[in-house]
């Protein structure tokens, strides 16, 4: 049985392999249900990013093994049911019961104090272009945003995660704004860069090349799993 | 065996429930949907507005409440060709007959077009001679700043 770690199956979902890695897991897939599942989850994971929802509820039941165990179906659309009833009074009523207090940088890097604030702002962008062009388009329009709220007294909080493609932007060697990611780290305490870990993990593999990132960056083990986690909080999404 | 398969497929049908209760309560009785762009590849932004239309055919216009969010290059759907001779940050400009005609449908059923003011001010765009039909409530000060106040009041957001 062929080992597949997390690594290898998160950068099959992200469709990051190359065709030999990937006839390679689709065949362990086939042979082991379990595993599949575990695909089936992440692809799910990464579906969740079109949605804006609380509660996600049309994405639950990985349908793998044939069974004809349709009360368990049924008991477990009849538990969605009820989260999603739930879920819905919950947005309905506006309590936003869900924790938006997010883990942050230790060291405090780039980064403002988490406050428990339900007023602020939270965005997280999602940059996955080789265009650099967009990328610097993405920094004029987030520095205008950084200005404009913090003229306003209102708190705003932004993180530009990078990875595939997108990585390029955090590169030591490749970035085109370098300078100006290092100014904006320096100048707003509520930018954070990141970048994923996965996709240098990947390229140091296939190209077997060290790859640097800046120093400005925070480095994450799975950007798109990082994404997702910041919807769940209730941040904004936005990809370019 | 129509019974057995009633029994298999309820479940499914179940889940559609929380869907509805979900997106009533967000929107009262229209779900709500910003969708982003901001590329110049003029297959592509036809390809998203078809997928537009086809959200509608679905669901009903009555029933939806959509925004259509175009900055950075996203502009050149509204920009007319002849507007690329002096607008030199502009890679392409989309605003042909067909492209023309889609984007009238569209707001014909409802949908509203937004469009960014910083890039219109960045790239020096003059909104009554470069764009097609770009009334002055359609500009919003900043397209970016837009699609987080609008996923911040229930809109899921679908970059096609």
């Amino acid at each position: 049985m062929t080992n597949n770690s997390d690594i290898d199956l998160n950068a099959y979902v992200d469709g990051e392999l190359t065709p030999q890695e990937r006839v390679r897991v689709l065949e362990a897939i086939q042979q082991d249900s379990a595993l599949a599942r575990e695909v089936c989850e992440l692809n799910n994971l990464k579906s969740q990013l079109q949605l804006a929802y609380a509660n996600p509820p049309g994405i639950v039941a990985c349908k793998i093994a044939r069974g004809s165990r349709h009360w368990l179906t049924l008991a477990a659309s009849l538990l969605m049911l009820a989260v999603g009833l739930l879920g819905g009074w919950l947005v309905g009523n506006e309590t936003q019961a869900q924790d938006r207090l997010v883990v942050l940088d230790p060291e405090g890097r780039g980064q403002a104090p988490a406050s428990a604030d339900s007023e602020e702002t939270r965005i997280v962008f999602h940059l996955t272009t080789p265009d650099q062009t967009a990328a610097g388009e993405l920094l004029d329009d987030v520095e205008q945003m950084l200005a404009a709220y913090e003229a306003d007294g209102k708190p705003l909080r932004v993180e530009i995660v990078s990875n595939g493609e997108g990585l390029a932007f955090l590169r030591e060697r490749l970035s085109h704004y370098k300078e100006r990611i290092r100014h904006l780290a320096q100048r707003y305490r509520n930018l954070t860069f990141v970048a994923c870990k996965n996709t240098i993990q990947r390229l140091e593999v296939k190209q077997g090349i060290e790859v640097e990132i800046v120093p400005e960056a925070e480095i994450i083990d799975s950007g798109v799993s990082h994404v997702v986690k910041r919807q769940k909080e209730g941040w904004s999404y936005i990809r370019v | 065996m129509p019974m057995s398969r009633l029994t298999r497929q309820l479940p499914w049908l179940l889940l559609l429930l929380p869907v509805l209760s979900v997106a009533t309560a967000i929107a009262g009785d229209r779900l709500r949907v910003v969708y982003h762009i901001n590329d110049s590849d003029p297959a592509h932004q036809a390809y998203a507005l078809r997928t537009v239309q086809n959200h509608i055919d679905a669901e009903g216009a009555d029933h939806l409440d959509i925004r259509v969010v175009l900055h950075g290059n996203g502009l050149s759907m509204l920009l007319l060709p002849e507007a690329l001779g002096h607008l030199k940050n502009f890679p392409r400009a989309n605003a042909d007959g067909q492209m023309m005609a889609w984007v009238d449908t569209l707001k014909d059923q409802g949908v509203r077009f937004e469009i960014c003011g910083a890039t219109l001010r960045r790239r020096g765009v003059d909104v009554d001679s470069d764009l097609y039909g770009v009334e002055p409530d359609e500009i919003v000060d900043s397209g970016v700043a837009e699609l987080a106040r609008l996923q911040q009041q229930g809109y899921i957001y679908i970059k096609p």
